[in-house]
């Protein structure tokens, strides 16, 4: 398996996620999420075929965290939609997903099985996969935002806050994970668990603006536009902290944190 | 403003305040020498903080300021500045803490933010606000919730007091050591002038090990089959033997020794091995805020679905 078989998954499980999302507008529930299940059944064959063949978790490059991001982003998506049951989550899932395979399949990666040493540890697959999923939570968290603020005309209700706080929570709960599986493996890896490397630095923002978030919102829970604001920057921030201090000229040739 | 209770807009003031200060003592007295806190001024500064913690929460009823200082409007806009000022860091190159860097730039401390005072005070300002909400919460009615609450707390005050004051006693030494000779030398790394250090540990390069993959050259493993030389006392000593390699560092009398680098024009047939020996005698402290964040961030996860809004609000 390497990249050139990635169209032969990601076109059929970007198809079968389309209709999954058209289904669910309709309120067709069952079937949607039947689909969605077969979509990431698809994808995941994918990313373990990649992982067999290279010999490595496919979480080195760019390319590979976004397999990881939409696999990701389509199970929080799935639970949300079950949870809550929002019409609107597949497409918006459905939506991401086409987003971020596309950028993989007309920029394609080169086949590279190498994985220097520094990567060849234990923590390796939970610090990336506990990153992404938070991604993905937070990423559904800022949609929801952005509905709220600028596409929905009426207030927001509580359920939908409820929501935007769960999903919050929950990866603010995931970003933690993240960044401390992190720090135990820089120790063991660099020697100390906290550098201050641009990425670090760039997690440190991220964390805190969601740590302010879920603050704000328990002491003001009637500020709500307020609150969404948060979501946008913290959204932001986490988009630097994932792949924007590779262009960012602070940032170059002072990170180790790059593959 | 500055009508009982306080709130967002005296938090802001006060965060105002306290860059606009650290600005002032950044100017006039330049940065912080973080070396002045190696031990005992650490374990000192850290008693004081914990014991003008407990004074303020003692006298909360008496003073608003102190009961606001564990509040959550405080904890906001605490927060908001640390993450305005990471932002700053983030956005600007940083330099090593001990570089003199020269001109208007230099003395801004905008390239060495870890040691500004506009940095430092409203990170003291988030910490302080940290350890009186834990002790708030620690003396009222303890509820399912107080212990997740302690945890993310108590956890996160715990690493950034322990981290911040043991940073000054932290070893960060680079040693080079040649096949077959005992090294006991190394070069202290956060220093500018880089100083020699005589160690108690000597370590003998047995041989240099390295793979690589076959299409790139590049490399796959690479590690250091070594003998350690260990002074117990001034006359005796022993030895132990191990294999040192990236990701797999070798503990030996509170040393931590981490293989760094080799000969990259030699690989596998490089005559010296590169070391990184690292201390850091407030490590378990750090340790243990982090395991208790993790707890707590776990508690986050399995109590955020389905809450109840009404019974948060006691906290």
């Amino acid at each position: 398996m390497s990249w050139s078989h990635f169209p032969i998954f990601a076109i059929p499980a970007l198809a079968i996620w389309i209709s999954a999302a058209v289904l669910a507008l309709r309120g067709r529930r069952v079937i949607s999420t039947v689909l969605c299940c077969l979509g990431l059944v698809i994808y995941s064959s994918f990313i373990a075929g990649m992982w067999i063949s290279l010999e490595r978790p496919p979480m080195r490059t760019m390319g590979e965290t976004r397999l990881w991001y939409v696999f990701f982003l389509n199970i929080a998506g799935l639970i949300t939609y079950l949870r809550w049951k929002y019409r609107w989550i597949p497409s918006f899932s459905a939506l991401l997903s086409t987003v971020f395979t596309c950028v993989n399949l007309f920029k394609p990666e080169i086949h590279d099985k190498t994985m220097m040493p520094a990567l060849q540890s234990g923590w390796f697959v939970p610090h990336v996969t506990v990153y992404m999923f938070a991604y993905a939570l937070l990423a559904s968290a800022f949609l929801m935002a952005v509905y709220l603020l600028w596409i929905k005309k009426t207030p927001a209700t509580r359920n939908e806050m409820a929501m935007t706080d769960n999903l919050t929570c929950i990866g603010l709960a995931f970003l933690t994970f993240g960044m401390l599986f992190g720090a135990f493996w820089a120790k063991i890896a660099w020697g100390h668990y906290w550098s201050w490397d641009p990425k670090e630095t760039w997690a440190a923002v991220t964390w805190f603006i969601y740590l302010a978030y879920i603050h704000f919102r328990r002491s003001s829970p009637k500020n709500i536009n307020l609150a969404l604001v948060f979501q946008l920057v913290g959204f932001a921030a986490l988009q630097i902290c994932w792949w924007g201090i590779n262009y960012l000229p602070s940032a170059q040739g002072s990170s180790i944190h790059t593959y | 403003m500055w009508q009982k209770p306080w709130k967002y807009s005296e938090a802001a003031a006060v965060g105002l305040g306290l860059t606009a200060v650290g600005v002032i003592l950044q100017l006039v007295s330049g940065k912080i020498e973080w070396d002045v806190l190696a031990f005992p001024v650490n374990l000192i500064l850290v008693a004081v903080l914990l014991a003008a913690l407990l004074l303020m929460h003692s006298l909360r009823h008496r003073v608003h300021l102190f009961s606001w200082l564990g509040g959550i409007p405080c904890a906001v806009v605490s927060i908001c500045f640390a993450a305005g000022l990471t932002m700053i860091m983030g956005l600007v190159r940083q330099a090593v803490p001990y570089a003199e860097i020269p001109g208007v730039l230099g003395r801004s401390g905008l390239r060495q933010m870890l040691s500004a005072w506009y940095f430092v005070l409203p990170y003291t300002w988030m910490t302080v606000s940290l350890g009186m909400a834990t002790l708030r919460v620690a003396a009222s009615a303890w509820t399912s919730r107080t212990l997740p609450f302690i945890l993310n707390h108590l956890g996160l005050f715990l690493v950034l007091v322990c981290g911040v004051a043991g940073s000054a006693d932290m070893k960060r030494l680079s040693m080079i050591a040649y096949e077959g000779s005992p090294e006991w030398r190394a070069i202290d790394k956060t220093k500018p002038s880089g100083g020699v250090i005589e160690l108690p540990i000597a370590i003998e390069l047995n041989d240099f090990i390295m793979e690589v993959y076959p299409q790139t050259q590049s490399p796959k493993r690479f590690a250091s089959d070594v003998t350690i030389y260990v002074k117990d006392s001034e006359e005796t000593s022993h030895t132990v033997s191990g294999t040192i390699e990236v990701n797999h560092p070798f503990s030996v009398k509170g040393w931590k020794i981490y293989q760094t680098g080799y000969d990259e024009r030699l690989g596998n047939e490089s005559p010296y091995s590169i070391f990184e020996l690292v201390r850091d005698p407030w490590l378990p402290a750090v340790y243990i805020g982090l395991v208790m964040m993790l707890a707590g961030a776990v508690s986050l996860f399995l109590t955020a679905p389905g809450r109840i809004r009404k019974k948060e609000e006691s906290l």
